[in-house]
């Protein structure tokens, strides 16, 4: 169904007047949505995150509606800061537009921050060092190990339970490195 | 974590049958169409306890309620989707496309209209949908 709705939405994005209709509403909709999803994660406030980024409130309350639409870059640089999350803008494929669009959650509004991030790799990486049992740990790193094709590691549970198929998501092929505990 | 919602439309039965809710969409503007969806793709994502102003309304009141609205901006005008949770869990059916000028929907009888297209559904739940596709 995914993959229909995919090829439905493009087909749609023909008309180059609704391509950027459509492209314009999921960059000011989006960023709103986004805006106050993390506000939430961090429990924050309206005013808390005014003052995190030197603003009013009132302008907090703009930024958080998707019918406003006017976000400057150096607002939302000021606003990533305040969150501890990645600014992305590039130039990119209407499909991955569309593919971002047709799989939105919860965690894509509001993306972990970067101590959590580190959280999670250092524990990943302790469980490496120790030997210590950690729950199955996915990371997807796209193309930061030196090929073109996303790699997966998986982490084991323990040596007994490594070898059973709950302790892993299935089978390693070639471009899939586990990590052992040692 | 996935999405807290799928969005269906009211889809009237026949041969082959019509989707009310794409022919609104298609039929005025382009502007109002890529608001509304965008909304909607972000609205699938986003908890039910937030579907508050200014992202939706989930619980109108008086002759619409039961229903929630959809809302989005473009082109100086506001365009409304009406629809109700439901059937099943994490659904949301679109049962009416209206505007709304000065605090009142266009047409006037949108929540009626709205009311009783939801009753048939709830009925023939079935043939009554169809999951919207975003095109």
């Amino acid at each position: 169904m995914t993959s229909d709705k995919h090829a439905v939405l493009m087909e749609s994005l023909r008309d180059p007047e609704y391509r950027y209709a459509f492209l314009d509403e999921h960059i000011s909709q989006g960023l709103a949505f986004q805006i106050r999803a993390l506000r939430d994660k961090n429990e924050w406030t309206q005013q808390q995150l005014a003052d995190r980024t030197g603003q009013r409130q009132e302008a907090i309350s703009q930024l958080e509606n998707p019918d406003y639409g006017r976000y400057s870059l150096t607002t939302l640089r000021k606003l990533a800061a305040a969150f501890n999350v990645a600014l992305i803008v590039h130039f990119g494929p209407f499909s991955e537009l569309v593919d971002w669009t047709l799989n939105l959650s919860q965690q894509k509004l509001a993306p972990a921050d970067y101590a959590e991030e580190m959280q999670s790799l250092r524990w990943a990486g302790l469980s490496v060092v120790s030997g210590a049992p950690a729950p199955i740990t996915l990371f997807s790193a796209a193309d930061n190990m030196g090929g073109n094709t996303p790699v997966v590691l998986y982490s084991r549970l323990s040596e007994d339970s490594a070898n059973s198929s709950s302790a892993r998501v299935g089978k390693p092929s070639d471009r899939e490195l586990t990590l052992a505990t040692v | 974590m996935g999405s807290e919602f799928t969005f269906y439309d009211y889809f009237r039965p026949g041969s082959p049958g019509t989707n009310p809710i794409r022919d609104w969409l298609d039929g005025d503007g382009k502007t109002g169409k890529a608001a509304l969806t965008a909304r909607l793709q972000l609205l699938e994502a986003w908890p039910v306890e937030k579907w508050n102003l200014p992202y939706a309304r989930r619980d109108l009141h008086g002759n619409c309620g039961g229903l929630f609205e959809v809302r989005a901006k473009a082109s100086r005008t506001q365009w409304r989707l009406l629809g109700f949770f439901g059937p099943g869990a994490h659904e949301a059916t679109l049962v009416f496309g209206a505007k709304e000028i000065g605090d009142r929907f266009v047409p006037r009888t949108a929540c009626d209209q709205a009311q009783a297209i939801k009753a048939y559904i709830l009925e023939c739940v079935s043939f009554a949908r169809r999951e919207h596709d975003f095109g």
